[in-house]
């Protein structure tokens, strides 16, 4: 149910640009914005979480998994390598 | 690990969070304004990196935190590992004063950041290094070091174990 307004004053090239992002994107205006808007904001909540929660689908998470378990620890090259320049 | 003139030290009251500027607004106003009040709550840990010579100035940093990387329920496919989620250490918010960019600090801030990481994790567990790159830019950074795509977001991870052989295998 989309009932709630939000009313927000913005510079006039702002408001252009968002026009034409949307239009570019192939949704009205009022559309882009409440697909972009919500979009952000939970990436801001997001990264304020003190313990994050990575939410992964099933695939990558067991993919990740099989690679954690699945194999012993080897040497990065390319870690290794900035390492040394690091520390020399 | 950092070699002088420059030394990263746990953030304190007498470092001046106001003067930094790393370029990305974001990251200043996290610093300016967060970071203090949380950091007393104990619920973040940033480091900064400071001159010898000017104390109280910052000139990078960066914050260790802990996450957990969670499989989503979109499907019924049967549980491999022994839990549904994995301890993660992220490397957050890793900056660099615009005074001081391009010299190689940013190297030196996440080489302490992994050290300090691959430390902490044979304590407490943790199986993943993450990063989140706020751009293309940041993300070409990070690959540089061997962070490879999560692959369903723009983080990118590390396995602890592989940071950890590479430390040792360094030593």
């Amino acid at each position: 149910m989309k009932n709630a307004r939000l009313d927000v004053r913005l510079a006039p090239e702002h408001k252009k640009l968002i026009e034409e992002a949307a239009r570019l994107s192939g949704a009205t205006t009022s559309a882009f914005m409440q697909m972009t808007l919500p979009e952000r904001a939970r990436a801001v909540v997001r990264e304020h979480q003190a313990v994050e929660r990575v939410v992964l689908p099933s695939a990558t998470f067991d993919r990740l998994w099989r690679e954690l378990d699945g194999r012993p620890a080897k040497v990065v090259p390319e870690l290794l390598t900035q390492l040394r320049k690091t520390r020399s | 690990m950092i070699p002088e003139p420059f030394r990263a030290e746990p953030l304190g009251k007498h470092h001046d969070r106001a003067a930094f500027s790393c370029g990305v607004t974001e990251l200043d106003t996290y610093l300016q304004r967060y970071v203090g009040r949380n950091q007393r709550r104990n619920l973040i840990r940033r480091f900064v990196l400071i001159k010898p010579d000017e104390l109280q100035r910052i000139v990078g940093c960066s914050t260790l935190s802990n996450a957990t990387a969670i499989r989503d329920h979109d499907e019924d496919a049967p549980l491999m590992s022994p839990y549904p989620e994995i301890p993660a250490l992220p490397i957050g918010r890793l900056a660099v004063d615009r005074s001081v960019q391009g010299k190689g600090w940013g190297r030196r801030l996440l080489m302490h950041a992994l050290e300090r990481a691959a430390r902490l994790s044979k304590e407490s567990a943790s199986a993943l290094g993450l990063v989140d790159p706020v751009d293309v830019r940041a993300a070409t950074f990070y690959a540089r070091y061997g962070f490879r795509p999560l692959a369903s977001d723009r983080r990118m991870y590390l396995p602890m174990k592989d940071i950890r052989a590479t430390f040792a295998d360094a030593r």
